[in-house]
């Protein structure tokens, strides 16, 4: 499985860039059922051909809990709108959210799966000497290139001084919990906020040092180190996946479209008052 | 040996002021997460409050006219790597957010006023946070609960960034004024 994976070795990080990039696009234009079901599972065998099982079953377990949670928070905001008697009343809420469950309240979330899957595809196989490359191949210019290259270096240096800091302010006696955080607010950004600014700063002085003395960003093409090829899978995927989003898409023209959102409350309404 | 080029507007001390800074924000908004437990009206708070501060003491070190819409075009990038392509198309948007609070910075007497950059980066978190409830709204479409409730949190994030991280900024870069990181003039 792993010689026939979509990884790094076989596919361009571009060609993953872009597919996220359509594949997104075309989950937004989406919006019947069958459509999305179909995008979602060639997009689920697209990430299943890395070979990392394990970390897409816990992808999609957190995925679930976010969607379970999305569910509790609306119930929980008509249950609170009752309670207030200012808003929506439980049973107006239920009543309202029944059409919506046993019609097309799956919509959204089945709109997530196949944007998380086109993501997983590329973060399983993150690179940052790849991406910076890829970024270089693109031409970008170099006001977008150079904050970019600093990003990608720098975000697990942060994690780290986090980590550090951490540890410095438990040996201060201090605890960095939600609830010393809810107690001394103030304090809690003191001791967090103010030194991750002074060395991000500090940081940047001598980064741009460096930087200049490098003469960073100046040459009219940059040094690639890493070249990067399009071969002839990149080609085959992205035709593939051609082929299934023109299906997929003609598939969607073909179901009538239905109303969402007020106008399709409006017209529930409607209908409700002239059949009493 | 490459071609070497002369004269930018961007120098590179502020190329690296806004990566830094896009990083920083990054990480912040992990550790307040990791720490405040998820989704709850105190890590709201929190998280968009010290982005916003961030977001000042940035555009008041870069103090460049476009240093919004390059921290919005270096964030939209990283979104894009983070969350899938869904936000890319959003980019423009979001540009037109970040060019209307500098061009508002700069009528208000440029990026040296402390209340000019506040104004500026208030009114760029208002527009952000529109386009995004505009986006989850498309995104959400057949379900306005969902919406609803991603409009009260988006409220509410953007309570924390007026009440909690513009004060918080200001105080920043007048403290760090104070012990010269951030140039006075």
């Amino acid at each position: 499985m792993r010689a026939l994976s979509v990884s790094s070795e076989a596919l361009d990080i571009r060609t993953r860039l872009l597919l996220s990039l359509v594949v997104s696009g075309v989950s937004i234009y989406l919006s019947g059922t069958g459509p999305l079901l179909a995008l979602g599972a060639a997009t689920l065998l697209y990430v299943l051909a890395s070979g990392r099982y394990k970390v897409i079953l816990v992808a999609y377990l957190a995925v679930c809990a976010m969607m379970a949670l999305t569910v509790g928070v609306i119930l929980l905001s008509f249950k609170i709108g009752e309670w207030f008697a200012a808003g929506t009343s439980w049973e107006q809420g239920v009543a309202m959210l029944k059409p919506a469950l046993l019609g097309n309240f799956h919509t959204p979330f089945l709109r997530m799966i196949p944007a998380l899957n086109v993501l997983l595809a590329i973060g399983l196989d993150f690179s940052v000497q790849r991406f910076v490359g890829a970024m270089k191949s693109l031409h970008l210019p170099r006001v977008a290139l150079v904050p970019l290259m600093v990003f990608c270096r720098f975000v697990p240096e942060f994690i780290d001084v986090i980590r550090q800091l951490r540890d410095a302010v438990r040996m201060r006696g201090f605890s960095m919990n939600l609830g010393a955080a809810l107690i001394h607010p103030i304090q809690a950004i003191r001791l967090t906020v103010v030194p991750l600014t002074v060395r991000t700063l500090r940081m940047a002085d001598h980064l741009s040092v460096a930087a200049e003395m490098k003469r960073v960003g100046y040459a009219k093409r940059p040094t690639q180190l890493l070249a990067l090829r399009f071969r002839r899978v990149d080609f085959a995927v992205l035709a593939v996946a051609a082929c299934l989003l023109a299906a997929i898409c003609a598939w969607q023209a073909a179901i009538p479209a239905t109303p969402y959102g007020p106008s399709a409350m409006k017209s529930d309404q409607q209908q409700e008052a002239a059949h009493e | 040996m490459a071609e070497v080029r002369k004269g930018f507007y961007w120098d590179t001390e502020s190329l690296i002021v806004v990566g830094l800074f896009t990083a920083l924000g990054k990480a912040a908004s992990l550790l307040v997460a990791l720490l405040g437990g998820g989704m709850n009206p105190v890590t709201l708070l929190l998280k968009n409050g010290i982005a916003t501060a961030l977001l000042v003491v940035m555009v008041a070190r870069v103090r460049k006219f476009g240093a919004l819409m390059l921290y919005t075009l270096v964030a939209q990038v990283v979104s894009f790597l983070m969350t899938g392509g869904i936000m890319v198309g959003t980019l423009p948007l979001y540009l037109l957010g970040a060019l209307v609070a500098d061009a508002l910075i700069a009528l208000c007497g440029g990026y040296r006023k402390l209340w000019a950059v506040l104004l500026g980066v208030a009114i760029y978190d208002a527009f952000g946070r529109l386009i995004g409830l505009a986006m989850s709204f498309l995104m959400a479409r057949e379900n306005i609960g969902m919406v609803g409730v991603g409009a009260v949190i988006v409220a509410f994030g953007y309570l924390g960034c007026l009440l909690v991280g513009l004060p918080c900024g200001a105080k920043f870069v007048k403290e760090l004024r104070h012990a010269g990181i951030i140039r006075e003039l």
